[in-house]
């Protein structure tokens, strides 16, 4: 079989790294390979062979390995790490060239979700950038935004920078994944910094930077509130700049099993439930499902799933980089990114942020046209075909979780890039439980009602009152890899949310504002040494 | 109505002393005078200076309502607004044009009450101003919500759904507080007006014009502009 005869059509199961592999080894080499044709039969037989049964292959392919003997774990050579020398003398400035952390190399370039979602840290969207620290940007002579010209060897790319706390003073990063030229959604967005790399090696390189003198408006999601929470950032910033939105424990204060100073969580009793009711009578009662989610910031890596299988979940659409700009972005949930410590050594705490819903909720009472009302099992529910878009409920709300549709941004995007409004297969991709909201009106988490629904069905057909603990997960729920976020009913004692709100670590943001939120976020700890507020 | 009596009256003291106060009214007109002067603003035809005037304000007017179908055929994306910031200059400015409105109340209907006679002359003008910073005000609610052909929920309206406006939103209240004020404006402008349109309804001679100002005519006590009532001999 000649190697350019190797089946690479849609039809073929296997890798093509695999099957091209297979298709040389079987040209030159025929007899190592047998009687098989095609890889996937060579790659089977030789697995059965080595198991030993047909059963036991199924088995692998059920569960994903092979139960048996553990290998015995390798011994590290301690000492061959004090001969580690780095293989790059780096004397000026490095550039260290990674892949993306939402497009990785390039493979999903052409994908709106991830364009949009924002790093990690920087919260840059929709390009690359040269990551630098604040001193570094000061001894170049450049700001954010100014776009710089990295050489590296006879190659050199035009990129915006970014100065970001944290960052080493000697090394500047950039991403690869851009730069496209190709690609209906990705072209024309970011620089290719493949050009840099030598010999395909991502890592450090030395290298030259020239200002072009240009600027290069860069989309950021979080351009705010960079370093607000502690007190020694702004070192003659006084008492009332520190606002407890987060809270970092150490390791110790968990273990003494007592609720730490500062976390007080005054305004909910032992039961879990609030102590004052709202109602100077008495507060409503929820009975049934009382639905609240627990969200552990210690877990929480900020890795965008949780956005990105909200936008899949809901319809959520993307919005393109100059709405981005305008502060637009239409993700129920966000990854705040909270600075603690000072500025030459910040760390850093991701808050997940998402719709409160809030037993005193301030958008309730501001909706002239009731559009957003509370259900009885506690969910803050809103009505796209009532709301006029008055935008009070957005101005109101403290957390900021809602979004409006300022365009039609249910259809601009992909009208815009691919013609119409839903190329197929795309359109496939919608979620026929949830509406796709028009323009003009506000949307925002809805604590995927529509699973919550399917729940109760299910319960109501298998004879159950309420719908079981885990029984289904919200979309961010399901698709976090840190199991940071934990959905539930409230009522339910023995629930995870209910077992997890009643943690030491827990508290509720904004808890002054009294607005009675139903998610609780557990304190992130750190195996360090006091708390150096 | 061609009596030369003078405007101004003297004032009489309940203990006899009465004493001539400034002449609120310079140039010693008569009754015919201020008929006919404002008889001509009807009469006569416009100038070129102010078809001119017009033309230009029309020019403004219409690109005005140029920019505000394309904020509604497009979106409030064509705005500034974002998240956080819902509301800006279609707020801000809708309760600026309130502000000029309250001006023109202020000199109509509280110095009114505080008596003070020498607003009379830029009162009418002061209400008409009033009526129409409000009217562009009221545009503003209107023209900022995402879906405006869906703006009459805002009016609590007896429907099928048993659906009511939520009351205890402010901007509900300022449906009603705007409207009220809205109505209560009209009806101030519309009551110092009477006389005029009476006047106006003699004059005039087109048919259609005459209807239109005579439905004033049931005036027959009117509560005039000095405070007192007077019988207006029409």
């Amino acid at each position: 079989m000649h190697p350019a005869a190797v089946d690479c059509s849609a039809a073929s199961q296997c890798s093509l790294d695999g099957e091209l592999l297979f298709g040389i080894v079987k040209a030159f080499a025929p007899e190592a390979v047998g009687n098989a044709e095609k890889y996937f039969d060579y790659f089977k037989q030789t697995v059965v062979e080595r198991l030993g049964s047909e059963a036991r292959w199924e088995e692998l392919l059920r569960t994903g390995f092979v139960p048996g003997q553990p290998q015995s774990l390798l011994k590290p050579n301690l000492a061959a790490l004090s001969n580690f020398r780095p293989t790059l003398d780096v004397s000026e400035l490095a550039v260290l060239v990674v892949p993306s952390s939402s497009v990785y190399d390039g493979s999903h370039a052409n994908n709106p979700w991830l364009l949009e979602c924002p790093d990690p840290v920087t919260k840059h969207t929709w390009e690359n950038v040269a990551v630098m620290s604040p001193q570094t940007a000061e001894k170049l002579g450049v700001q954010s935004e100014d776009v710089i010209r990295i050489t590296v060897g006879s190659a050199a790319i035009d990129v915006p920078v970014l100065t970001q706390y944290g960052m080493h003073e000697g090394v500047i990063v950039t991403t690869l994944g851009f730069g496209r030229q190709a690609g209906k959604v990705a072209a024309g967005f970011g620089q290719n910094a493949y050009a840099l790399l030598n010999a395909g090696r991502t890592g450090y390189y030395s290298a030259a930077i020239t200002k072009t003198g240009q600027r290069s408006p860069i989309a950021r999601t979080q351009k705010y509130f960079h370093a607000q929470f502690t007190k020694h950032w702004e070192p003659d910033a006084g008492e009332d700049k520190f606002r407890p939105i987060v809270h970092e424990l150490t390791l110790d204060e968990v273990k003494s099993g007592k609720r730490p100073e500062g976390i007080e969580f005054p305004s909910v009793g032992s039961d879990g439930h609030f102590k004052i009711p709202l109602n100077i009578v008495d507060g409503y009662q929820y009975k049934g499902h009382k639905w609240g989610m627990v969200i552990d910031m210690s877990a929480c890596t900020g890795c965008n799933a949780c956005v990105v299988a909200c936008e899949s979940e809901n319809n959520i659409p993307p919005v393109g980089k100059d709405q981005v700009m305008r502060g637009r972005v239409m993700h129920w949930i966000r990854l705040d990114r909270y600075y603690l410590g000072t500025p030459d050594d910040p760390r850093s705490v991701v808050q997940p942020m998402l719709c409160q819903h809030c037993e005193n909720a301030p958008c309730e009472n501001v909706c002239p046209v009731a559009a957003t009302v509370h259900s009885p099992e506690g969910l803050n529910e809103m009505v796209y075909n009532r709301c006029v878009g008055t935008r009070y409920c957005l101005n109101n709300c403290p957390y900021k979780v809602r979004r409006f549709n300022f365009l039609a941004y249910f259809r601009r995007f992909y009208e815009e890039r691919l013609g119409t409004a839903e190329p197929h297969p795309l359109d496939l991709a919608m979620n026929p439980d949830v509406t796709v909201r028009m323009r003009g009106v506000m949307e925002k988490c809805t604590f995927c009602v529509q699973r919550i629904n399917e729940a109760k069905y299910h319960a109501k057909d298998q004879g159950h009152a309420r719908v079981p603990d885990g029984a289904f997960q919200t979309a961010c729920e399901q698709a976090c890899p840190a199991s940071a976020i934990t959905f539930g009913n409230l009522n339910d004692s023995s629930s995870r949310v209910a077992t997890l709100r009643a943690s030491e670590r827990s508290f509720l943001v904004l808890e002054e504002l009294n607005v009675r939120p139903s998610v609780t976020y557990l304190a992130k700890v750190r195996n360090t040494t006091p708390r150096a507020v | 109505m061609s009596t030369t009596t003078a405007v101004q009256t003297a004032h009489h003291r309940s203990d006899g002393v009465h004493f001539e106060r400034e002449p609120l009214v310079l140039g010693n007109p008569t009754f015919h005078d201020i008929t006919a002067k404002i008889a001509s603003i009807a009469e006569d035809k416009p100038t070129p200076k102010y078809l001119l005037a017009l033309s230009f304000t029309a020019a403004i007017a219409a690109w005005g309502v140029g920019c505000i179908l394309y904020t509604i055929l497009t979106g409030i994306g064509v705005w500034g607004l974002n998240n956080p910031i819902g509301w800006g200059w279609d707020i801000t400015n809708f309760v600026f044009w309130i502000g000029i409105g309250h001006a023109g109340t202020l000199i109509s209907a509280i110095l009114f009450l505080f008596r003070q006679k020498w607003r009379t002359a830029i009162n009418r003008s002061a209400e008409a101003m009033t009526i129409f910073a409000v009217i562009c005000a009221g545009l503003f609610p209107l023209i900022h919500v995402g879906r405006i052909w869906f703006a009459y929920w805002l009016i609590p309206y007896p429907n099928q759904m048993q659906m009511w406006t939520n009351f205890r939103s402010p901007l509900e209240w300022d449906v009603f507080a705007v409207s009220t004020y809205l109505t209560v404006s009209l009806i101030f402008w519309f009551l110092g007006m009477v006389p005029d349109l009476a006047t106006l309804r003699d004059v005039v001679k087109n048919k259609v014009a005459k209807r239109l100002y005579g439905f004033s005519r049931s005036a027959g006590a009117v509560q005039c502009d000095t405070g007192t009532t007077t019988r207006w001999h029409t």
